[in-house]
């Protein structure tokens, strides 16, 4: 039989808990259980639940064209920013690898895309990609009204969000070679290793329990896209950059349809839901050591 | 035939300071080369220079006969055992093993065959699929020393390979090195700063003190005849005992007086160089063996030390005794059937002309033959 101060010392656990809930429960947890709430539901304009339609939301996405739309084109911006930011990375913090002078202040600028807010490099960028005044068309001598031709305004804004992702896979990288041990590089060397055979024999494998880490960020991270978007292209032209974030957005703040607003949000969580999970699957079926 | 010269060698970090300094050594076919010396001393950095890891500051490096000061590590056609071993993580025994053959598109079933021989010979063929991290310390330490010897290289380069081994299996692989070594009949260098090591394995032995060659000599020549006070004291186990004192005339003898008034007679046929020693600040040193009981017969009657026995080691056969005598301590091995305990006074004679005498001021080896014995 416990004694009443030895109960409370239980129950001094659950007190610590408390904050970590409370913040949790607020920010995370109430708005995701009622955002599943709302995807059942017709609202008003002020968001809320106003008829039960059942699963109509979803029926309504799963047959609408706009909705396929900006999955594909999601899935191509996704495939392109993690590719594209990783490769950066990878670059980037395998070229400071090494001790030079000036190094910090390439591991600075490498790193810098990480403290940039992505609105505020949309709108740089939207001056760089300016068809008469930007710098790139000068540059290169060319005309190409880069935001508003279907053909290149996803590549632009693919590009901008690797080019912003890549700071912090730069640092990820970064901690990663510095846990490679120096000295398998020397036998390397001894053994006759060329720098590529180096690269790919050693400096790959070795960043290989970091790379799947970051490969999963980065897709979470892509798939939750935002801010460029919004101020570069605004999902246009037409439907070519309508990212199923920008999607929602749109839905539930100019169209104030927050039922449907709310079954994409559900959507897209199933969707990383479900990736990460195949993705945690395949690295424990991968080497490890 | 492979040949390794370093002329001059210098190392330095900040142009002031030495790491090593004007190294010349020549290194023959087959020899089993042992850089030894305490911590700090240069014989790491010189190794690496060798194999490249390390810039040459000043000075000439050859090896066949070519220059290889900026010839690129992977250029040098030698293989290196590390001593935290250098195991490529990702990879098992196999590949570990394979590597430098592999990056030299050597065939496959050539690789495959090379790769189970020299897992048989050191006795890890049942390990080829494990990884390094689920190797033992000592099953790391023959992985390094096979992939090193998967190639013929012109040298093999060592550094503290056995160093974190413990005792039982360093002695075991001691004996392995030193067959592997008759076997492959190449160059081999090896850093150690264990003298047992040094003694045992080499055929060359080079000790470096503050990034200076002291002496360059075969193990017994460096035992028998150190150049030096360093190399006297820092080869042998345990350290040769020094007695500081001054050469006298005692009638028509002469002898080395130490500190705490202790006369030993310097044999006749060194007594005229010591002569010259008169008045002069001498260092003698003496081994522990060369120190016998009193009671024993043919001992030295007349070169006697007291002592009062601070500590006794039993090692066995014998039995180290650490005598103190006011300013001196010396350690003495003498036969386990003496009865003297800690506390008890005891008498050994000191077989002088086995002595090593020392120059106060230069501390060289007043007698040193440099192998012209």
């Amino acid at each position: 039989m416990k004694t009443w101060t030895e109960k409370l010392k239980g129950a001094g656990a659950y007190a610590y808990l408390i904050p970590c809930f409370a913040v949790f429960g607020l920010f995370l947890f109430y708005p995701f259980v009622k955002t599943i709430y709302l995807s059942f539901y017709k609202t008003d304009k002020l968001g809320q639940a106003k008829l039960f339609v059942g699963a109509e939301n979803y029926m309504d996405l799963l047959t609408s064209e706009s909705f396929y739309n900006s999955i594909v084109v999601t899935l191509i911006f996704v495939v392109i920013v993690v590719i594209g930011s990783m490769l950066l990375g990878l670059i980037t913090a395998v070229l400071c690898s090494k001790a030079f002078p000036g190094i910090r202040a390439f591991s600075t600028s490498y790193a810098l895309p990480m403290a940039i807010a992505s609105s505020g490099a949309a709108m740089i960028f939207k001056i760089i990609l300016n068809p008469t005044i930007g710098i790139l068309n000068k540059l290169l001598n060319l005309d190409i009204n880069w935001i508003s031709d279907p053909k290149y305004a996803l590549i632009c804004v693919a590009v901008l969000t690797a080019w912003l992702n890549s700071g912090i896979n730069f640092l990820y990288f970064s901690a990663g070679l510095g846990n490679i041990d120096d000295s398998i590089y020397e036998r390397a060397s001894v053994d006759g290793a060329n720098a590529v055979q180096k690269f790919f024999r050693l400096t790959l494998p070795g960043l290989s329990p970091i790379m799947f880490y970051t490969l999963v960020v980065n897709i979470i991270q892509a798939f939750q896209s935002f801010g460029q978007v919004k101020i570069l292209t605004q999902g246009g032209p037409g439907e070519s950059t309508n990212l199923i974030v920008y999607s929602i957005y749109r839905d539930a703040f100019f169209n104030y349809r927050f039922g449907s607003a709310a079954a994409q949000s559900v959507i897209l969580f199933l969707i990383i839901m479900a990736l990460t999970l195949v993705m945690f699957k395949i690295e424990n079926k991968g080497v490890k050591y | 035939m492979s040949e390794i010269v370093l002329k001059n060698v210098c190392k330095t970090y900040d142009k002031k300071q030495y790491v090593v300094k004007d190294f010349s050594l020549t290194i023959e076919d087959g020899e089993f080369v042992i850089f030894v010396g305490p911590s700090g001393c240069g014989k790491s950095t010189t190794l690496r220079m060798i194999a490249g890891l390390e810039d040459i500051s000043s000075g000439e490096l050859w090896i066949d006969g070519q220059l290889c000061n900026y010839v690129e590590p992977q250029e040098r056609d030698l293989s290196m055992v590390f001593q935290n071993y250098a195991l490529y993580p990702n990879m098992n025994v196999y590949d570990n093993l394979a590597f430098s053959l592999q990056i030299r598109k050597i065939p496959k079933h050539e690789i495959d065959k090379k790769v189970h021989e020299t897992a048989k010979m050191l006795g890890i063929d049942h390990l080829l699929k494990r990884r390094p991290a689920q190797l033992s310390g000592g099953q790391k330490q023959r992985v390094a020393i096979g992939s090193a010897i998967m190639r013929k290289p012109k040298a093999f380069l060592m550094d503290e390979p056995l160093s974190n081994l413990d005792a039982k299996l360093r002695t075991q692989m001691r004996v392995e090195l030193a067959e592997l070594h008759k076997k492959l009949d190449t160059i081999m260098i090896y850093v150690t700063h264990d003298q047992t090591e040094a003694m045992t394995l080499g055929t060359k032995i080079v000790v470096l003190n503050g990034g200076y060659i002291q002496q360059v000599a075969r193990p017994r020549e460096i035992y028998e005849d150190p150049v030096n006070l360093f190399v006297a004291g820092f080869i042998g186990s345990p350290t040769m005992n020094f007695f500081e004192g001054t050469i006298e005339k005692d009638g028509e003898h002469t002898v080395f007086r130490a500190k705490n008034g202790t006369a030993l007679k310097v044999p006749a046929a060194r007594a005229a160089v010591l002569s010259g020693y008169a008045g002069k600040k001498v260092v003698m040193g003496i081994r522990s063996e060369d120190f016998h009981d009193v009671r024993e017969t043919g001992a030295d009657a007349e070169n006697r030390i007291r002592g009062r026995v601070t500590a006794r080691e039993l090692l066995g056969a014998e039995s180290m005794y650490w005598l103190e005598n006011g300013a001196d301590e010396f350690a003495a091995k003498l036969p386990v059937t003496l009865s003297e305990r800690v506390g008890d006074s005891l008498e050994v004679a000191a077989d002088m002309s086995r002595a090593h005498f020392f120059d106060g001021e230069t501390e060289n080896n007043i007698f040193y033959a440099g192998g012209q014995q």
